[in-house]
């Protein structure tokens, strides 16, 4: 090529040339349709849905942990119950008169202390103890009948998406960085068992907001009714806060492992026997994008 | 993943030994730590406020005084300024998890430039990416949440005995007793939990590991129909880490259920003998039920010990792998003299030079001696295996040479700054590595900033031009990973391209001709003997054809030098080379060359 010819070529490298080389690049580069699935405007109850098809063939698993985090709530609903009403309520202050619902405990106690012949006191301690023991064990078995199918579900979608990019023709490796999809096989299979191990416990915190609504109608229903009105405000609170995060819980951390897939790919490079531009940038695109998580 | 397991190759260190080692990647941002752990105190006076104020309107209304207005107002800012003290705080500390984590992997991708084949023979590409990803991050998370719970702790242990020593030292004193138990089982869960996290740990790496490898070679698989068998192999790998996080999960749930049993014992102690007080009419009611929010608080971090000691142990796990790179010494150590000269003229003298690989039996390189004058072209010959590529990374250190046998400009390799003998002694390597980026981007690797017309020069050189015209963007055709969507000529022309851009004082080409048919190769020696007649030229080949345009051709087998001049005079030798000259040019069989080889021997 001759220096004329050279010339102009670099005179005709214009701005938008190069943007859209850049554009170009970006289309050829698209990680669009792999990133779809885990970016923060996607990942919804649909996603979820489809999650939960790994989770099917260990539902009577699940349903059992369901059936168990429901006890286990329920139990540890009863703990205070026994401190507030049967102990400082009934015992201490002798109070026989209260509408506040205390879910048949005061009988049970009363029925303990008058079986074994003990005090009231240490009949409302032994009943404590016992619920305490109980709530343990059901409490373990939940979360191990939960793990295992959440760990299981998880095992098996790895292996689908194994066995899917097995079968991906070689244009998809030749658009897809290895690195991308090494982070997804591993770091981001493992952000759901947290994303799906958290909904599985999430069940049992709506016993203890029944219990304590139908506690709190009990004592002061008008009260009670006026404070529901606050729900409205919560609401709106909760949707602020998700839409300036713009993720669901786990989407804050899938979005700072899809670009520390660009990171592992750099690493890649250096296993590579090259030697290398430091990852800066992208390690700065990471944390910067990491920083906008939430810290309320 | 190296031989041994992680748990035999990693220094036996404490979790805290392990976690102190961060200390240097903490203590600059200190202000900012110290910043969030303050704030987390005062938040947590905040907190104590919330019990001492219901306590003072319980017993006001218990003595008949419902004007209460003051302790509700109270309690109501205490929660407010504990919610704003907190954000504030979190924010401070999640910020000193992100620049931590930064400089982890900063310093780790540093460390990782300065190792060498022997280090990369021993860890995999997999294991060295789930370090950069997965155990940072868990030191991240360690930071930005365990320093949350560390002060809950501290702060729990503190004010909130404080507090309940000032309501009764009698029940404070009776949650004593069962302290031991729960430290002594925290302490057995803890060290139960640090090998599972170690193993999960290793296990994620296997399969990083695994996915890398396989995913790098999946043309090959493909290609070999081998995908049902890799499935199959995905599969126990899988399995073996759904087993140890398995693990893992199970004593994290039984701490988390038998820890707060152990901690109910506080609660049913207060309960027994607190309510047997208040029946005494020795404690107010309204002591008693703030003494209860006390213990409530006490004993909160018992309640989530599980979560705690999973965050600490599988982060001193991270930590010990981290430092397992950052505390291996350079394999090539970057210590120059300081008596070089700062531009290399382009002499290169190899005196006695013998290497022997780890582990090896015979050595690679016996003896070799040679020199070549600045302006000088010299091809290397020889088998596969003969030694030739070995020699060639002594001269750049990519292997050290183990004596003083290799000078440039009459200085051993070693006395000069590893980055100006590498700027200045360009080696294009026999495998073309091109990184998934622009082709221009690959070109000007080493300098982004360089000249158009530089990039064209070299691109005509290299015999690359009519590739790059043919691409729809020319220089700005983007290429797959490791240059994938390239053939394997344009590859090597293009890694040649890349070498040649850089115009250095001495050029090492190692085989990078062997894809390119003998009319292109032509091509590309005619355009380098006109560019580098004043630049010393080292080229290592299999092709008659390409030697032949050399000053002069050294002949080596078995690490040793086997003959060597011009090629008029190895052919009038009637050596190995001229044996090989004849069968290249009837196109002879390997079996030709194999025969070749054992006349010679």
């Amino acid at each position: 090529m001759s220096a004329e010819q050279i010339q102009a070529e670099q005179a005709n490298a214009e701005p938008a040339k190069t943007e859209r080389a850049k554009a170009e690049q970006t289309k050829q580069r698209n990680y669009a349709m792999f990133d779809a699935d885990i970016s923060g405007a996607v990942l919804n109850m649909s996603l979820l849905r489809r999650l939960l098809h790994w989770l099917k063939p260990y539902r009577g698993a699940l349903l059992l942990s369901t059936a168990l985090v429901l006890l286990a709530s329920t139990l540890q609903v009863l703990l205070p119950i026994i401190i507030s009403l049967v102990v400082i309520d009934h015992i201490i202050q002798g109070d026989t008169s209260s509408d506040t619902p205390d879910f048949g405990l005061i009988e049970l106690t009363t029925w303990i202390s008058n079986s074994l012949d003990l005090p009231p006191l240490i009949a409302a301690c032994a009943l404590y103890a016992s619920i305490q023991i109980v709530w343990a064990f059901v409490g373990h078995a939940h979360r191990m009948t939960l793990i295992g199918s959440v760990i299981n579900g998880l095992r098996d979608l790895r292996l689908d998406l194994f066995r899917h990019l097995e079968t991906r023709p070689s244009s998809f490796y030749d658009r897809v960085a290895v690195g991308r999809i090494m982070t997804r096989v591993t770091n981001d299979v493992e952000a759901l068992y947290e994303l799906l191990r958290g909904l599985g416990t999430l069940i049992g915190e709506f016993v203890p907001f029944f219990v304590a609504l139908a506690v709190m109608l009990a004592i002061d229903t008008p009260l009670t009714l006026m404070l529901l009105l606050a729900l409205p405000l919560l609401a709106l609170v909760t949707y602020y806060f998700r839409r300036s995060t713009r993720f669901f819980v786990p989407a804050g951390t899938a979005n700072a492992v899809h670009t520390e897939s660009d990171t592992a790919r750099k690493f890649g490079r250096a296993t590579g026997r090259t030697n290398l531009r430091p990852p800066s940038l992208q390690l700065k695109t990471l944390h910067r994008r990491q920083r906008r998580q939430p810290c309320f | 993943m190296g031989p041994q397991s992680t748990e035999e190759r990693l220094p036996t260190k404490s979790m805290l030994a392990a976690l102190w080692q961060l200390k240097q990647f903490v203590l600059p941002y200190k202000a900012g730590l110290f910043t969030g752990i303050g704030a987390f105190g005062v938040a947590r006076l905040f907190e104590v406020m919330v019990p001492a104020l219901t306590a003072i309107a319980i017993n006001k209304m218990a003595s008949g005084d419902f004007e209460i207005t003051l302790q509700v107002l109270g309690i109501i800012g205490a929660v407010i300024a504990r919610y704003c003290v907190v954000t504030f705080a979190r924010f401070n500390v999640r910020k000193v998890a992100l620049k931590v984590s930064y400089d982890l992997r900063q310093q780790l991708f540093e460390k990782l430039q300065q190792q060498g084949s022997e280090f990369f023979g021993q860890y995999s590409i997999g294991d060295m990416m789930t370090r950069a990803v997965a155990d940072i991050s868990l030191i991240q998370r360690l930071i930005s949440m365990g320093t949350i719970l560390v002060i809950i702790l501290v702060y729990a242990a503190i004010v909130g005995f404080g507090f309940m020593l000032y309501y009764s030292p009698v029940l404070t004193l009776l949650l004593l007793p069962p302290m031991p138990i729960i430290f002594f089982y925290a302490q057995y869960s803890s060290k139960a939990m640090g090998v599972a996290s170690t193993q999960v740990q290793e296990r994620l790496s296997d399969l990083g590991t695994h996915t890398q490898e396989n995913l790098s070679g999946i043309r090959t698989i493909q290609a070999m129909v081998q995908e049902d068998n890799e499935i199959d192999r995905f599969s126990e790998t899988n399995q073996a880490y759904a087993d140890v996080f398995y693990e893992q999960g199970r004593i994290n749930s039984a701490m988390a259920s038998w820890m707060p049993s152990l901690a109910a014992v506080c609660s049913l102690t207060i309960l027994s003998y607190g309510g047997y007080q208040v029946l005494e009419g020795t404690l107010p009611i309204g002591d008693f039920v703030a003494f209860f929010m006390l213990v409530g608080m006490v004993v909160q971090p018992f309640r989530v010990a599980g979560f705690i000691i999973n965050l600490f142990q599988r982060a001193a796990v991270a930590s010990r792998r981290l430092f397992e790179v950052f505390d291996r010494p350079p394999e090539i150590n970057d210590s120059p003299s300081g008596n070089t000269p700062a531009t290399i003229s382009g002499n290169l003298r190899i005196e006695n030079l013998s290497y022997t690989y780890t582990g090896a039996a015979t050595p690679a390189l016996h003896d070799i001696s040679f020199t070549l004058a600045r302006g000088e072209t010299v091809a290397i010959m020889g088998r596969v295996g003969s030694g030739k590529t070995t020699l060639l990374k002594q001269i750049v250190r990519l292997i050290d040479p183990k004596s003083e046998s290799v000078w440039i400009d009459d200085h051993p390799v070693k006395d000069y700054p590893l980055s100006q003998l590498r700027a200045q002694v360009a080696m294009v390597p026999q495998d073309p590595f091109l990184f998934a980026e622009p082709l221009k981007d690959n070109l000007t690797y080493d300098d982004p900033n360089r000249m158009l017309e530089k990039i064209w020069q070299a691109a005509t050189s290299a015999d690359l031009k009519s590739t790059i015209d043919g691409f729809p963007d020319k220089l700005d055709t983007l290429i797959g990973e490791r240059g994938v969507t390239l053939s394997g000529g344009q590859k090597q022309r293009a890694t040649l391209a890349r070498g040649l851009i850089r115009n250095a004082p001495i050029l090492i080409l190692d085989d990078c001709f062997s894809a390119v048919d003998t009319e292109t190769e032509d091509h590309i020696l005619s355009e380098l003997k006109r560019l580098r007649r004043e630049q010393t030229t080292l080229l290592v080949s299999h092709r008659v054809s390409t030697a032949r345009h050399a000053d002069r051709i050294i002949v080596i087998d078995q690490g040793t030098i086997l003959e060597s001049g011009s090629h008029e005079q190895l052919i009038a030798k009637q050596g190995y080379y001229a044996e090989l000259e004849r069968v290249q040019r009837e196109g002879a069989e390997e079996d030709d060359l194999e025969r070749l080889r054992l006349n010679i021997q």
